[in-house]
């Protein structure tokens, strides 16, 4: 990533156009902590804006090419010198000349098929950007990055099963646990019921965890080297106290609550980030009773405009 | 996070969860106080951001405040106590809500954003908070909200908490739950425009629904797949069933409130049974487990106002009129009290569904409310379930006389409960059956006191339940004696009591003490309401009732009885007996004789020591009648002298065969077996009826009675000085006959002579002779008129009998009269035998002369001077003046004779007796009356001696 080394004397901004009715996220950009709004689009859209390039105290800046690229990459954090760019458009905009004052250019990458949506993981980054590049004969190359992100609405599946999942624990416990369906979008609720046939045991509570599983693959040199990261990002109390035969208890999730991606089944071959429900059952001894399944996430809308923020209860936890 | 991240706070809690079972008073309230404490610090957080209206801090800051509730290590006190406080600082948060909701149309929001709260309990309340400010702020969405927190709440199996939960939500609806208004409640018409109103506002309703909520809505109507959905019980289905159909089923706005709390209620009750079945660590001792089961069984109780707490909501709705409440409300509350099983809940429940609801909704579905109490837990109480019912009804009906329609409906249908309840609870303590049936007695006599056959009807039940089974325990014991009172209490009337055909049964299953204790009582109520009772049937339930008083008995207490106690207690029962025959009595003289033959033939097994105490009354009472009968007499007697043949109302004495003799032989025949046992006190017995008879002018009977105390005297006195106190009785009664003819009582007055005679101390000898004398000369003091008739009469039948004999002349008489007592004072005579009168006196004299010791000669010569004084003053011809100065004579010749130590012999008494009739003798020669009289004795010589 290029980085100011001296003290510029030159200012790039990169500004997009036609964006009065966007959506914007707050995000962070690389490992600097501040949050910028970033405006969100999907593929398909025309992503045009201007970019100007300020010349301080009359001085001159002598350039070969300039030029605006439109760029999708997945960076790994552990190999962050060796992006994959999926996808790329350069356009030159000025050759061979001197620059100073103010100097104004625009840009229009037309209609971008942008099939993957921007992601920010832990050992993942999916990065839109547009990239002012100015290059020089001798000195070093010039550029500047503006983000943007990408969010795709998809297409509500044609089939929605409920799951339904049986536990059963030698004559200790038979349990049913249904949920009314196995694909959500991201403001969805997961609504189901757990039935207790038989319980022997004497539980203490249950609970959702939603875990956000991301697995990486990286293929610098000879060896492929995979990375799984399991991430709790919700947990969520269902039930307080021993359950007995024929109790029913009901399982209501608001899926907005949290901060989620779709699923993403395999990204460039590069990293897949899935969804699981993980059912927990305590006893009064402590102990854990797991039951595991996966949840198909999608994005049915993109992020209203306007939205009373509820701050997750899980940041409290933490 | 990752889940290394989590392992700390498993172990904190596993800290926590060890503490749990040694937690300490102390650390109970140092517990509760740190998490009071935290509350507070949360609800300080809430209360800055509901000022500054920020919502969605709010919400956290009132999930965290709600974190304490968690715990699990309080006692149900303390917890209670943290609810309260934590609930109180809730109202912060639905003021904010509710103030929210005014500026923007965000009620479903709140709805879900609340839920977002990771924690279940702190979600629940915020959750139950959100739905009440939902439904004040749109009606129509009462029902949708009720139902999913009904649903929601099942999220929470802990019994505590649950149940706190729970509780919580019943209190924020309980303003909110749609209800039947006071007019609607009185127009019938009220219910289909109710429908109308509803099925109008329809359409709105679904388009209000279609926003937010929608894709819920339709998952939670179409996608549940559950197959065990479908084995929900009715209600249940009611519940959740579409709203359409519920149209179809006029499931109006009133009945979700309905069936909300019960639902609600169900829930409770399952919850606060769970308590006491949670199971315990398997580490601890037998000693321990036993010790928390009852530490948990406490707690419960603790707990069960918060299930009440439904009942009440449910009482305070107006739509639940007596017909909602019997075909809605108690049919589910019955079915779910018999099917939980738990004896705690089955009791309390029931006991409160009695207490909470209208008596006259209990008087309308008593057999509902009877149909589920066989089938309870064996431990069930049922005695103290149905006991409240009927306390609950004496209580209305004495409220409300008036009320209750069929009165003896309500009785029967407590019998055929309690009877199918001994039939099918085999375990139901005896004593308990008799405490149901006594309260049913209670019952069925406040409701219809004259249904005799009922009471009577019980009674029997009592009996039939005691004669299987074993020994009487003391409380059970207690228990029959309160039911025998029972009736006794309320109708203070032995004629009413009487007719209670088993009752004398049921005293019969009592120990002797205690139906000792039961008769007496019965005795004394007859007593203290002085009730007559005069039929001789009445008359013989009584004595079979009371029987124990009567009979002799093993176990009674003997006569030797050393307990002083027992002792004066036999003899309480036994004057308590005595007074009361007393009560048994008729206005018709033939009833009265019935009655007191029933008496005396009841009497005759009571056993030597009772017949000894209860005969004299029965003689007396006797007596009365004899002489009740007798003015009967006299006065038909009179009817018939003035030809007067009106038919009085009067017993046909004839007609029946009875008389006053009959009396005196039954008299006669009870005294029979009396003179053996109490010779003294039957002798005088016979004197009296000897008396009684004489004034019947029966001479036959009272000669029979005299001869009788005669026999007494002869054949059982023996001690000289009763002797000669009852020979004076006897000389003394005698004088006072009328009745005989002089030949008889001459007889009579031989034998007292004879017997007196042969008395072995001389002074009594003397005295007694001395008596005697005065039957030969007998005056009769009465008003002159009528002695002057009785008379006369008897000496002209005596005249045509006996010609020959002794018989004073009325003539005679009457001068005697005129000469001797001019003034106010007529003395009639009776009898005269002058010889005999002589000769008595002079018996005493030789006898009083044959004493050694002077002195008392000396009195006893002034006894027989003045006895002579009388007769002479009498001037009857018996005594004569010559007489009199030949005793003057020997008294002096006497003193001579004593001349030397007379000063010592003559006490003071003595002396002043004899001056006292020296004295007499000189006022008697001075009186103008008297003088002529008085002339021919000479007081000279003592005159000089009193000179000396």
């Amino acid at each position: 990533m290029s980085m100011f080394s001296s003290k510029p004397f030159h200012q790039i901004e990169i500004s997009f156009t036609n964006v009065e009715n966007r959506q914007t996220i707050n995000q962070t950009i690389g490992e600097s902590k501040e949050i910028t709004p970033l405006f969100i689009y999907s593929s398909g859209d025309n992503i045009t804006g201007e970019v100007k390039i300020k010349i301080k105290n009359s001085k001159k800046l002598e350039y070969r090419n300039i030029s605006i690229a439109f760029i999708g990459q997945i960076e790994l954090t552990y190999d962050p010198g060796n992006p994959t760019i999926f996808i790329t458009e350069k356009v030159l905009v000025a050759k061979g000349g001197i620059l100073t004052g103010s100097n104004d250019y625009s840009f229009n990458f037309q209609r971008k098929r942008m099939r993957y949506e921007s992601y920010k993981g832990t050992n993942v980054n999916l990065r839109y950007f547009v990239r002012v590049i100015i290059d020089r004969n001798i000195s070093t190359t010039y550029s500047q990055d503006k983000d943007f992100w990408v969010m795709n609405v998809m297409k509500p599946p044609l089939e929605n099963p409920p799951i339904n999942i049986k536990v059963g624990l030698k004559s200790d416990l038979n349990i049913d646990i249904t949920l009314e369906q196995s694909q959500f979008h991201l403001t969805d609720v997961i609504k189901g019921i757990v039935n207790y046939y038989i319980v022997k045991i004497q539980f203490k509570s249950m609970g959702l965890s939603i875990i956000k599983r991301e697995i990486t693959k990286s293929n610098s040199g000879m060896n492929q080297n995979i990375f799984t990261e399991n991430e709790t990002i919700a947990k969520f109390e269902i039930m307080d106290g021993a359950p007995v035969q024929g109790d029913k208890i009901p399982i209501r999730f608001f899926l907005r609550s949290l901060n989620l991606t779709p699923t993403f089944p395999q990204i460039n071959n590069i990293f897949s980030v899935r969804y699981f429900l993980n059912l927990v059952l305590v006893d009064k001894k402590e102990k854990r009773y797991f039951r595991e399944t996966e949840l198909v996430l999608y994005r049915n809308t993109l992020p209203e405009k306007k939205t009373i923020l509820i701050k997750k209860e899980l940041s409290s936890d933490k | 996070m990752s889940r290394k991240d989590k392992t700390p706070k498993i172990s904190q809690k596993n800290q926590e969860q060890k503490k749990t079972p040694t937690t300490q008073v102390g650390e109970q309230t140092q517990l509760l106080d740190s998490l009071k404490a935290a509350a507070r610090r949360s609800g300080f957080y809430l209360q800055r951001s509901v000022q500054e209206g920020k919502l969605s801090d709010s919400i956290k800051q009132a999930g965290e405040m709600l974190n304490g509730l968690r715990s699990s290590s309080l006692s149900p006190k303390n917890y209670y106590d943290l609810y309260l406080f934590v609930s109180d600082e809730l109202r912060y948060f639905g003021l904010l809500l509710r103030e929210s909701i005014k500026k923007e149309p965000i009620a479903s929001i709140i709805y879900r954003d609340v839920q977002f709260t990771s924690r279940i309990i702190p979600r629940l309340y915020l959750l139950i908070t959100a739905g009440a400010v939902v439904i004040e702020n749109n009606p129509k969405k009462t029902r949708e909200i009720l139902l999913d927190l009904l649903e929601m709440c099942k999220g929470v199996p802990h019994p505590t908490r649950g149940l706190f939960l729970r509780h919580y939500l019943s209190q924020m609806t309980k303003d909110l739950l749609p209800d039947i208004s006071e007019s609607e409640k009185g127009s019938k018409n009220g219910n289909e425009k109710e429908i109308e109103k509803e099925i109008e506002k329809e359409p709105k309703n679904q388009k209000s629904n279609e926003n937010e909520n929608k894709n819920e809505k339709k998952n939670e109507n179409k996608n549940v797949k559950i197959k065990k959905e479908e084995s929900k019980t009715e209600n249940n289905k009611n519940l959740q069933g579409n709203e359409n159909e519920d149209k179809k089923n006029n499931v109006l706005p009133w009945m979700i409130s309905i069936n909300f709390t019960i639902q609600n209620l169900i829930e409770m009750n399952k919850l606060w049974i769970r308590i006491q079945h949670q199971k315990l660590p398997g580490n601890i001792s037998k000693l321990e487990r036993v010790s928390s089961r009852i530490k948990l069984t406490e707690e419960r109780k603790d707990l069960c106002s918060l299930v009440g707490t439904n009942l009440v909501r449910l009482s305070q709705l107006d739509s639940v009129t007596l017909e909602v409440y019997k075909e809605r409300v108690l049919p589910i509350l019955l079915e779910q009290i018999e099917q939980c099983g738990d004896k705690i809940a089955q009791s309390y429940l029931t006991e409160a569904i009695i207490l909470v609801f209208p008596d006259e909704y209990h008087i309308h579905t008593l057999p509902d409310l009877f149909s589920i109490l066989p089938n309870l837990h064996q431990e069930v109480n049922i005695k103290n379930i149905i006991i409240l019912l009927i306390e609950r009804l004496i209580n209305f009906a004495n409220n409300n006389p008036k009320s209750i329609e069929n009165t003896f409906l309500i009785t029967q249908i407590f019998s055929k409960g309690i009877s199918s309840i001994t039939r099918k609870r085999t375990s139901l303590p005896r004593i308990h059956l008799l405490s149901i049936l006594n309260g049913l007695m209670k019952l069925s006599l406040c409701l219809h006191p004259q249904r005799i056959d009922f009471i009577n009807h019980m009674l029997s039940s009592c009996v039939k339940s005691i004669a299987i089974q074993k020994k009487l325990t003391k409380d059970e014991i207690n228990e029959i004696l309160s039911i025998l009172s029972t009736p006794l209490d309320f109708y203070n009337d032995l004629n009413i009591l009487v007719q209670l055909e088993n009752y004398s049964m049921l005293i019969d299953t009592l120990p002797n003490e205690n139906r000792r204790i039961i008769s007496l009582k019965f005795l004394e109520n007859g007593l203290n309401t002085l009730t007559i009772v005069s039929s001789p049937k009445k008359v013989s339930k009584l004595l079979e009732i009371t029987k124990v008083l009567f009979l002799d008995s093993k176990d009674s207490i003997s006569e030797n009885e050393e307990d002083e106690n027992l002792k004066s207690l036999f003899f309480r029962e036994q004057y308590t007996v005595c007074r009361f025959i007393h009560l048994l009595r008729s206005e018709n003289i033939a009833k009265s004789f019935k009655i007191l033959q029933i008496i005396a033939d009841t009497f005759s097994s009571g056993g030597t020591r009772r017949i000894k105490i209860t005969i004299p009354p029965l003689v007396f009472s006797a007596l009365q009648l004899a002489n009740g009968i007798r003015q009967l007499e006299k006065e038909k007697k009179k009817i018939l002298n003035n030809n007067n043949k009106e038919n009085k109302d009067h017993d046909n004495l004839e007609d029946i065969g009875l008389s006053a003799k009959k009396i005196f032989e039954f008299i006669h025949k009870i005294m029979t077996s009396l003179t053996k046992l109490l010779p003294l006190k039957s002798l005088k017995l016979f004197l009296q009826c000897a008396l009684a008879s004489d004034k019947c002018n029966f001479e036959p009977i009272a000669y029979e009675f005299m001869t009788k105390a005669i026999l007494v005297y002869n054949d059982h006195l023996k001690d000289p000085k009763t002797q000669y106190q009852m020979i004076n009785y006897i000389s003394s009664t005698l004088q006072t006959l009328r009745a005989f003819h002089p030949d008889n009582y001459s007889l009579l007055c031989n034998q007292c002579g004879g017997y007196s005679a042969k008395l072995n101390i001389a002074p009594h000898q003397v005295r007694a002779i001395v008596t005697c004398s005065y039957l030969f000369l007998s005056i009769i003091k009465q008003p002159l008129n009528i002695a002057y008739k009785e008379i006369k009469e008897k000496i002209e039948i005596q005249d045509e009998k006996n010609k020959n004999k002794k018989i004073v002349k009325v003539e005679k008489v009457k001068k005697i009269i005129e000469y001797k007592r001019p003034s106010n004072e007529p003395v009639l005579l009776y009898f005269i035998d002058v010889k005999r009168l002589l000769g008595c006196i002079s018996r005493a004299i030789r006898v009083a002369g044959s004493l050694m010791e002077p002195s008392l000669l000396f009195e006893l010569l002034i006894e027989i001077l003045n006895t002579c004084l009388y007769f002479f003053e009498l001037d009857s011809g018996a005594v004569n003046s010559s007489f009199i100065n030949t005793l003057l004579d020997l008294i002096l010749q006497k003193k001579s004779e004593n001349e030397s130590n007379w000063k010592q012999l003559l006490t003071k008494p003595i002396y002043n007796f004899y001056y006292l009739t020296f004295k007499h003798i000189k006022l008697c020669k001075k009186n103008k009356e008297t003088k002529r009289l008085f002339k021919p004795i000479k007081i000279e010589k003592i005159l000089k001696d009193f000179l000396k």
